[in-house]
């Protein structure tokens, strides 16, 4: 037991935790170059364990070799799932024993102050309670916050003559640093960042999740409102049954994916039927040497595929400077030449059409593109409808790659299957992609569908204004300004012509909404669109505070074992 | 061990566990809740606040481009002057950059300002005539424009400006691509297909578009020959057809997507075919194509009609079934726009309304 109780509260533990600390920092910061900001922060730093996995797949990822691959090898390579094994401790599991450590140390090496606890006590809570009020009312003012501690550092100091005080800044910092740790475990299990999207003119009174997604059920409630039963897409995975006593029927999930695309079959046989039809085009136009000379000539002096005729040029043999049109007549007299650039012609042109195909802003097409290169099957039976009701009739599902970049965003899809009473109501496909789908139980219509998780407030927002300048001839903002209007239940709490910009967020009901995205209606450019980040996080103030106490405690020391030196000095 | 040791210890070990085991606690369930119907609450924006000055009392038509593969709109030149860029774009891999700029009526002046352009890089100015010659004809928009082509070193580096000229509704319009030769030279081509798909739009009050000589005037729609007045198929509803429209029609919503079926006609194809449907590729919100992809996005629509192509455009929010028809030495252009569903239910009765006009 003391043999533990050395380990827990050890110096050396501190340094230890401190250097595993710096390297989650620096291995989770180089991770998200892959996993995308938001996973990164999840996997390494909002975690218990870093989990991982080997480079082929296989359960064998504790190896060095296996670490090396992993490490070394571009995502694409390691095949799906890579996170498998723990292999390192996470943030959360570093920041609890730093903190396990921290107060242990600190109940060890305690030592009863010479003026007694009960002074002790008094004079602690004196300075930290000042320490909380100086830094609650002066926190935006950075002048009055200085001159705030210096008054309570010389008040302190002159307290410190009664010897209760003497380990103080010390102890400060201990209880700064246990502050900061409590605070972002707090503000990570309780924070949470929406958005709130409208366009000029418009009225909010709920804010959507950035990345979260729920599955909402919902049927028309009295007085004209909606009754909702919103389930987090946290419980929606695959083969779970779910239950609720506001649910009149079970929700079964046959199949489920964190961002899938919906494919509408009919519109995707008919864009495999345009691709293979088009290739077929392309092939036969490139079949024989006769064509060569007056296609190259209308390429390069009519304008064309330029860069697709000089690649496969350059695949022939020819050089890059080479006048194309002479070069390509003398080539069509050389059948053995003639047919191997006709062949990477065709090769080239048929990559570009799939690329063209997969980069359309059409599920379908792109999927249309990657049945053709990978020799799948499609048609109306394959791959089989997943569900029998509304949209599956119509589209099928195809799961994606999670989204990694800032920029993108996960859309989850699902097929559920929903029973009554023992008897199978049919199965929906749900998406964001999709509308909301209607269907009836017990003489009762409901409404389903997925959608960013949303927050309702008890207020109305409505964007009254939006300033949208960048500097001359950059995508540099200069100006972006929302002016908002706040209607709440009472009127009292009204707020009116708010005006939020980048740097000056609205703080109101517990929430800060900052000025994030601005844009212009995509039907009418006239009309300016914003997006607010709307952000509760209930331990805001516990950096600002920690923060505070830390730097109070370094100076108190460092002053205080100044003035300790001086006096020697005098008095030698 | 002392009682009070383990007390302290006992406290000590207890807040840290209780520390370590929150981590593990953080779960979101189901939510029951009610909230007021769903409702975008429109309000007359910023009824309070003073109304801007008007930037530009220039009443200007809309004009509307689809950008080719890696050029990036950097939005319009909103810094005020008398020359201002109503769109401006940079093109990926080079310093090449193009903009659009009304500037006046320059109509029959053309020759003046290719010597302006030259004096820039300090070149000699031409003859009228020589002047005159160095512009080549070029459609732009459905009409016919000018274009004209100069290198030379400015600023003591070397570079190209190809400007093209375009005059519609009492102004001259001028598309400029410029920037260093190499950057320019693999663009030429997709600055050229640029200005074919461009199109104008009227503004609400300007007054009727009016081309100044001597280009010929943009196509303009023609009496309706044998546009449908009678035998509508089943749920058409005809409504007041929009500017060179000859008809428009609402069809049937499926479930709450609307969709709308517009036809005109003009005494020619306006461009060719390639423009045309990298115009309906815009209005959906699809990338521009070229000759390659256009067989990847048209069929024929009937073998009765030699030349009548059907397109299926489908965008993210929106989706377009087109049909142009050459008929009796006029072009007719018929389009299914709408959401997804609509265009969908629509698609069987709208082809057969293109095959056979009525």
């Amino acid at each position: 037991m003391n043999r533990l109780w050395n380990i827990i509260t050890s110096v050396r533990l501190a340094v230890v935790l401190l250097a595993l600390g710096a390297w989650l920092v620096f291995a989770g910061t180089w991770a998200q170059t892959e996993e995308g900001l938001y996973l990164a922060q999840d996997r390494w730093f909002k975690s218990l364990v870093v989990i991982r996995h080997s480079v082929d797949g296989s359960w064998g990822g504790f190896g060095v070799w296996g670490w090396i691959k992993s490490w070394f090898l571009p995502q694409h390579l390691r095949g799906e799932g890579w996170w498998v094994l723990p292999i390192f401790p996470g943030g959360y599991t570093i920041g609890a024993l730093f903190l396990v450590n921290v107060i242990c140390a600190h109940a060890r090496r305690f030592v009863r102050p010479p003026g007694g606890m009960g002074g002790m006590l008094t004079h602690y809570g004196l300075v930290f309670v000042a320490i909380w009020f100086v830094t609650t009312f002066l926190l935006w003012n950075p002048l009055w916050l200085f001159l705030g501690y210096a008054a309570l550092m010389v008040a302190d100091l002159v307290i410190w003559q009664s010897a209760s005080g003497k380990k103080i800044g010390v102890d400060a910092v201990h209880l700064g640093v246990i502050t900061l740790l409590v605070g972002q475990l707090g503000t990570d299990l309780l924070s949470v960042e929406t958005h709130m999207s409208f366009a000029e003119g418009q009225s909010r009174n709920f804010s959507e999740h950035h990345h979260d997604s729920e599955l909402a059920f919902s049927h028309d409630d009295a007085d004209g409102r909606d009754k909702v039963v919103a389930i987090h897409q946290s419980l929606l995975g695959a083969g779970r049954v779910i239950s609720d006593p506001n649910l009149p029927f079970t929700v079964r999930l046959k199949q489920s994916a964190k961002n899938a695309s919906v494919i509408e079959r009919a519109q995707s046989i008919t864009d495999l039927g345009t691709l293979r039809g088009a290739l077929a085009t392309m092939e036969g136009k490139y079949s024989s040497p006769e064509m060569l000379a007056a296609e190259a000539k209308k390429v390069f002096e009519e304008g064309g595929k330029i860069q697709v005729w000089r690649a496969a040029l350059g695949a022939v043999g020819e050089k890059a400077d080479i006048d194309p049109v002479p070069a390509v007549t003398r080539i069509a007299g050389d059948p053995a030449k003639a047919g191997k650039l006709l062949s990477e012609l065709k090769r080239r042109f048929r990559a570009e059409m799939i690329d063209a195909f997969k980069n359309r802003q059409s599920p379908e097409a792109a999927y249309a593109a990657e049945i053709l290169e990978k020799g799948g099957e499609l048609s109306e039976t394959q791959p089989p409808a997943a569900g029998d009701k509304g949209a599956a009739q119509r589209y099928f599902l195809v799961p994606r790659p999670d989204a990694l970049t800032m920029d993108e965003r996960n859309m989850p899809g699902a097929v559920i299957e929903l029973s009554a009473n023992g008897a199978t109501l049919g199965s929906w496909i749900v998406s964001p992609m999709l509308r909301e789908q209607k269907f009836e139980v017990a003489g009762k219509e409901w409404r389903v569908v997925i959608r960013a998780e949303r927050f309702y407030h008890p207020f109305h927002v409505t964007l009254l204004k939006a300033t949208h300048e960048k500097y001359e001839g950059t995508e540099i903002p200069k100006d972006f300004r929302s002016t908002i209007h706040v209607a709440a239940t009472n009127a009292a709490e009204n707020r009116d012509r708010v005006e939020i910009s980048m740097n000056s967020p609205f703080r109101y009901a517990g929430l800060t909404f900052f000025q994030h995205q601005m844009g212009r209606e995509a039907a009418n450019s006239a009309r300016g669109t914003s997006t607010l980040q709307v952000v509760r996080n209930p331990g805001w103030f516990t950096p600002y505070f920690g923060c505070a106490l830390v730097g109070y405690g370094m100076a108190r020391h460092f002053l205080m074992h100044m003035l300790m030196f001086t006096r020697r000095r005098k008095q030698s | 061990m002392p009682f009070s040791t383990f007390i302290t210890r006992g406290v000590a070990l207890i807040a840290a566990g209780c520390a370590l085991t929150s981590t593990a606690c953080k779960e979101r369930t189901i939510s029951v809740y009610t909230v007021p119907k769903e409702r975008v609450k429109e309000e007359k924006p910023d009824a309070g606040a003073p109304q801007p000055e008007p930037e530009d009392t220039e009443i200007l038509p809309t004009v509307k481009w689809t950008l080719p593969a890696g050029w990036k709109d950097a939005g319009p030149d909103v810094q005020g002057g008398p020359v201002r860029a109503i769109g401006r774009f940079t093109i990926d891999g080079g310093d090449a950059t193009v903009n659009i700029t009304p500037l006046g009526a320059f109509g029959g002046k053309e020759p003046i300002l290719v010597n302006m352009w030259r004096s820039v890089f300090g070149l000699e100015p031409l003859a009228d005539q020589a002047a005159a010659d160095a512009l080549v004809d070029l459609p732009i928009a459905g009409g016919t424009g000018k274009i004209f082509d100069l290198t030379g070193d400015q600023r003591g580096k070397k570079a190209r400006i190809v400007t093209a000229m375009f005059n519609y509704a009492g102004q001259s319009w001028f598309f400029k691509l410029q920037g260093s030769p190499e950057a320019v030279e693999p663009q030429f081509a997709a600055f050229k297909q640029f200005l074919a798909t461009l199109r104008f739009e009227a503004a609400p009050t300007a007054p009727a578009p009016a081309p100044t000589a001597p280009e010929p005037a943009p196509a303009a729609p023609v009496a309706p020959t044998d546009v449908p007045a009678v035998a509508l198929p089943a749920g058409w509803t005809a409504q007041a057809p929009g500017p060179m429209q000859v008809a428009k029609f609402s069809v049937p919503e499926k479930d709450g997507a609307k969709a709308e079926v517009t036809v005109s006609v003009f005494p020619s194809d306006t461009g060719g075919m390639l423009a045309n449907i990298n115009r309906w590729r815009g209005q959906v919100g699809l990338p521009a194509t070229d000759e390659a992809g256009l067989a990847t996005c048209t069929t024929p629509l009937d073998a009765a009609l030699p030349g009548a192509v059907l397109a299926d455009l489908k965008g993210e929010s929106k989706s377009m079934v087109g049909a142009i028809v050459p008929r009796d030495g006029q072009w007719f252009f018929y389009k299914l726009t709408g959401e997804a569903l609509a265009v969908s239910a629509a698609r069987e009765s709208f082809v057969s309304f293109a095959k056979t006009g009525k």
